[in-house]
């Protein structure tokens, strides 16, 4: 029976080394959606960026001038040349592209493919939920990068193949992370109320289970997002992902190693844009956490 | 004046709220003498757990307290954080309510009673643990030296209550704050931690503060009543005198709605406080109670003074004086189609067993696919049912008592086919169910419905409400598409809601609007047969008298039959017309509500009425009936008849090794127990007025 009368005092003990209370609760209120904001508009712009690359971008990203190889940055190269004299900021922008649409097309590949099968695997329980969670153990013994090797390595490398490889390379967490939640919600009165009038199974957990389910998967999703451009961007740069003349960020890092000493903006640009992205990915994620939680929504009514 | 350990007045507790401030306590005010105990009563939302909370000092920060709490004339309100703890305990000890939450399941009993005597007392380890095993002696569990050396998850919930009254009292407190200390336990555990507390009382000379919802357990051990509502003060005085001759409206109104054992029969229908609490951000200027009070004037709309009356009570309306009774609802009389017609369900030794990792089993190892070792933990089998044979008649009421552990709400969900069950048949109208496969179900899956316990839980909170109920009425009935949002409002009429109620979310109801929602659900494919799995449970009790009129009604006109599952007597009693009481997985008696109600009943039947605590003063039980522990057996004991291991009319091996007979003292009235009818015909009778009857 919860009392209304118990709910504020929880949190309970006075804490040491208290702010005036005025303040503190200035800042629970401001914290969660200030994250959610910057976030946001920090992505928003990256996307913008990289969808509207090929017309603002100075330079074409593969036009070569060997007279301005490795010339270091300027008012002409914002972020200087790399050694074919390709303008570094033309191809950070359009490498944004190829990193972005790996990340949440990778993201999505592992949704797809890892919440039904989650769904599944906590609602039936029993063989289903063995097999299911064994094959994907089996996924999980391998390190991330090992995985997306081996799917990579056999076939020639293609960007689709990689976002599907860096797909399945998430699937295992997704299924995990989804299975649990359908653990608890399966118990739930009102998923017995539903199979008491004789709902099917795949309407239970399409409309009484999923939308409960959402919120923390999709937190958990968008902080996959930067593990997915960063996994990419490892592929790229041992050569199984995007491949030159094409640009992509973990590609550029690669093709800028030889160069570090004498060139480090070639490798800084789309290190920046990456670290730049994994953080409004990230704040996002967090805001959408604390925004989408009930313990902290219940400060806000 | 010296005596008064500890003195309330005029206790002001506000917190923020984004909505404004919200007004939790106004103007509390109460004593507390050493060996005196005070109840706190109220429902929820009435600010009681705030009380203790503020006495304790464990308050959150964003709650403004202003008045005045003196601890033998210390001011405890605005004492310095540091000076407040070292009181917490050593002079204040509390209890909580879930015992199963308030131990630390990763130490030792042990360690945890003694640890306030280590930090209170600067005691070392060894002779804490010494108090500690003397403490818990003191609170009545058996063997304390062998206690302190296990982990809570080995002791059942009413041992784990012992433990913390234990924790609680071993720094010697002068006081003893309890908040709801029995509401997680069963009955006949209830009563016995009731009597140890009394007894602590008495041999410590103790003043303790009594919190709880049930007016029964206040009768039982209360000296004094404060009653709360909306964090103000309604009614205080002596327990005899609040209980029987009741001043305040609002303490007539609660005890009004309580279904009474002694209204068994269901000659009348329980009286319910009808609307909804008030809104503590806006409390209104007047009476907080005066929209929901039948003696409402024009003069309960100022504000309201708790002025003393006759007998040395404090009530808070000016007009108490000169009030009638609570308005009691009409009789009903039973309508002649309520016999029952025929058998509607029937199960035949009806079995469920889990499976469950056994508590310190370890680890044993078995082969996967009768090859490969593989490590297992050791199981053990649950009979949660184990061979029920009941039936429920056309349109007739079958209550299903008995306590946690007893299998009730798995034998509800068996004959639903929401779990399978092990072996057994249940057949619904003639039609063989237990064995289908679950796509040949569509008719028990329209036929037969449930209601469940928690409303929280049994609504979709990301779905309106309309939603569910449509959802059956397309599955199961053939109203026309375009007609279906108007039927679905017409059920939420039905229930007693608002039609515009199908557009809300579940998070903008009431605990008790919830439940109506869940019963429109139910009724919503047109059953013939509900399960009602313990559906007023969770809600206050003047919420609960209106949803079982809710439920009384809909059967009378919609014709149901319900299988009524509850751990409460008094709401089993007041509903049903058979009873079946479960222990441990088996019908130890099942019979018409009279007969069960009345000698010759089961030793456990007997058990089970003398401990419900009855709130009216002077109705009592003679002589109350001592179980022994409070665990059902363990499945080595499970020979014989399943209550021996606690029957206090064990005729010993007997007992332990032979099921009992079934006697059959009147048609329809049978009874599983080797004692002989005339042995059972001379248990003591419910002690209990039954003159309302004829009324």
């Amino acid at each position: 029976m919860p009392h209304p009368d118990a709910a504020p005092s929880e949190g309970g003990l006075p804490k040491a080394g208290r702010l005036p209370r005025r303040r503190r609760r200035f800042q629970a209120i401001r914290q969660a959606p200030l994250k959610l904001l910057v976030g946001a508009v920090l992505l928003t712009v990256l996307v913008a960026v990289a969808a509207a690359a090929p017309w603002i971008a100075p330079y074409g990203f593969e036009d070569m001038s060997i007279l301005k190889r490795l010339k270091p940055p300027s008012a002409a190269n914002w972020l200087g040349t790399d050694e074919f004299g390709r303008d570094v900021f033309s191809r950070m922008l359009m490498g944004a592209r190829l990193s972005l649409m790996m990340g949440f097309a990778a993201t999505a590949v592992s949704l797809v493919i890892g919440v039904p099968l989650g769904l599944w695997a906590g609602y039936r329980r029993g063989p289903v939920d063995e097999i299911i969670m064994r094959s994907t153990d089996v996924l999980l013994s391998f390190p991330p990068i090992m995985l997306g090797l081996l799917m990579l390595a056999v076939t020639p490398p293609s960007l689709w193949k990689l976002i599907i490889a860096v797909g399945i390379v998430y699937v295992p967490s997704t299924v995990r992370l989804t299975r649990s939640i359908t653990l608890g919600l399966a118990g739930e009165e009102f998923v017995q109320a539903a199979r008491a009038r004789g709902e099917k199974t795949f309407y239970i957990l399409h409309a009484e289970i999923l939308p409960n389910a959402w919120p923390p998967i999709m937190v958990e999703a968008s902080l996959r997002v930067t593990f997915a451009i960063l996994l990419g961007a490892a592929l790229s740069f041992i050569g199984l992902g995007a491949q030159p003349p094409s640009s992509d960020w973990g590609l550029m890092i690669s093709e800028a190693r030889p160069l570090l000493d004498r060139a480090p903006w070639v490798a800084l640009a789309p290190g920046l844009a990456m670290g730049i992205t994994v953080i409004a990915v990230n704040l996002l994620g967090d805001g959408l956490r604390e925004a989408l939680d009930p313990r902290t929504k219940r400060r806000g009514g | 004046m010296s005596d008064i350990l500890l003195e309330i007045e005029n206790l002001d507790l506000a917190y923020d709220t984004p909505r404004g401030t919200l007004k939790a306590l106004d103007g509390v005010g109460m004593s507390i003498r050493a060996g005196e105990t005070v109840a706190v009563v109220g429902e929820s939302g009435s600010g009681k757990s705030t009380v203790a909370l503020s006495v304790m000092g464990l308050l959150g920060s964003e709650a403004t307290l202003s008045g005045s709490i003196r601890y033998q004339g210390r001011e405890l309100v605005g004492m310095p954080a540091e000076a407040r703890r070292l009181l917490r305990g050593r002079a204040i000890g509390m209890v909580f309510q879930d015992p199963f939450t308030s131990l630390n399941p990763s130490l030792t009993i042990g360690e945890q009673v003694s640890e306030p005597l280590v930090f209170h007392h600067g005691m070392d380890k060894r002779a804490a643990l010494e108090r500690s095993i003397a403490a818990l002696g003191e609170v009545g569990l058996p063997d304390p030296a062998a206690l302190v050396t296990v982990y809570p998850h080995q002791l059942s919930g009413g041992m784990q209550q012992r433990v913390l009254i234990a924790t609680a009292i071993v720094c010697d407190p002068k006081v003893l704050i309890l908040d709801e200390p029995t509401t997680a336990l069963d009955v006949t555990v209830e009563a016995q931690i009731l009597d140890l507390l009394d007894r602590l009382r008495r041999d410590r000379g103790l003043g303790m503060m009594f919190i709880t919802h049930n007016l029964g357990v206040v009768n039982r051990i209360a000296d004094t009543v404060c009653v709360l509502y909306a964090g103000r003060l309604i009614e205080r005085g002596a327990k005899n005198a609040v209980l029987g001759a009741p001043a305040h409206p609002y303490t007539k109104g609660l005890l009004a709605s309580l279904p009474k054992l002694s209204d068994a029969g269901r000659t009348r229908r329980i009286a319910p406080i009808p609307g909804r609490f008030p809104d503590l951000t806006e409390p209104p200027e007047g009476c907080v109670f005066a929209d929901r009070c039948p003696f409402v004037e024009a003069r309960c709309r100022e504000p309201q003074a708790l002025a003393a009356i006759d007998d040395g009570r404090l009530v808070r309306c000016w007009k108490s004086d000169d009030l009638p009774g609570w308005p009691e609802a009409a009789a009903v009389a039973r309508r002649p189609g309520r016999s029952r017609s025929g058998t509607l369900l029937r199960t035949d030794r009806l079995t469920k067993v889990f499976r469950r990792g056994k508590i310190g089993g370890g680890i044993e190892w078995k082969r996967k696919f009768g090859v490969f070792p593989w490590p297992e933990t050791r199981t053990e089998a649950v009979n949660a049912v184990d061979g029920i044979s009941l039936e429920v008649g056309r349109g007739e009421v079958v209550g299903l008592v008995g306590e946690s552990g007893s299998g009730k709400s798995t034998f509800g969900r068996t004959v639903l086919r929401l779990t399978n069950p092990t072996s057994g048949g249940i057949t619904l109208d003639g039609d063989e169910i237990a064995d289908k496969p679950e796509q040949e179900l569509g008719s028990l899956r329209k036929r037969a419905q449930i209601v469940f316990q928690n409303p929280d839980s049994s609504l979709n909170s990301r779905r309106r409400v309309g939603d569910a109920i449509a959802r059956a009425v397309s599955l199961h009935t053939n109203v026309p598409a375009h007609r279906r949002r108007e039927h679905c409002e017409d059920l939420l009429d039905r229930v007693g809601l608002p039609r515009g109620y199908y557009d809300r979310y579940p998070h903008q109801l009431s605990g008790g609007e919830k439940q109506r929602v869940g019963i429109a659900r139910a009724i919503a494919t047109e059953p013939e047969f509900i399960v009602c799995d313990e559906p007023v449970s969770a809600l206050d009790v003047s919420v609960q008298a209106t949803v079982l009129n809710l439920l009384d009604d809909l059967r009378d006109e919609l014709g149901l039959s319900y299988l009524f599952i509850s751990h409460d007597l008094s709401v089993v009693a007041y509903i049903a017309d058979r009873i079946a009481v479960m222990y441990s997985g088996r019908i130890c008696e099942v019979g018409p509500t009279e007969a069960v109600l009345q000698p010759p009943y089961h030793p456990y039947t007997e058990a089970l009425l003398s401990a419900v605590p009855l709130p009216t003063p002077g109705e009592e039980f003679g002589e109350r009936v001592k179980l022994r522990g409070d665990r059902p057996p363990s499945a080595s004991e499970r020979t014989g008849c399943p209550f021996h291991t606690r029957c206090p009319r064990s005729l010993g091996a007997l007992c332990e090794t032979t099921p009992p007979p079934v006697i059959e003292p009147a048609p329809g009235h049978r009874i599983a127990c080797h004692l002989d009818i005339g042995e059972l015909n001379s248990l003591p009778p419910l002690q209990i007025p039954r003159t309302r009857k004829a009324s």
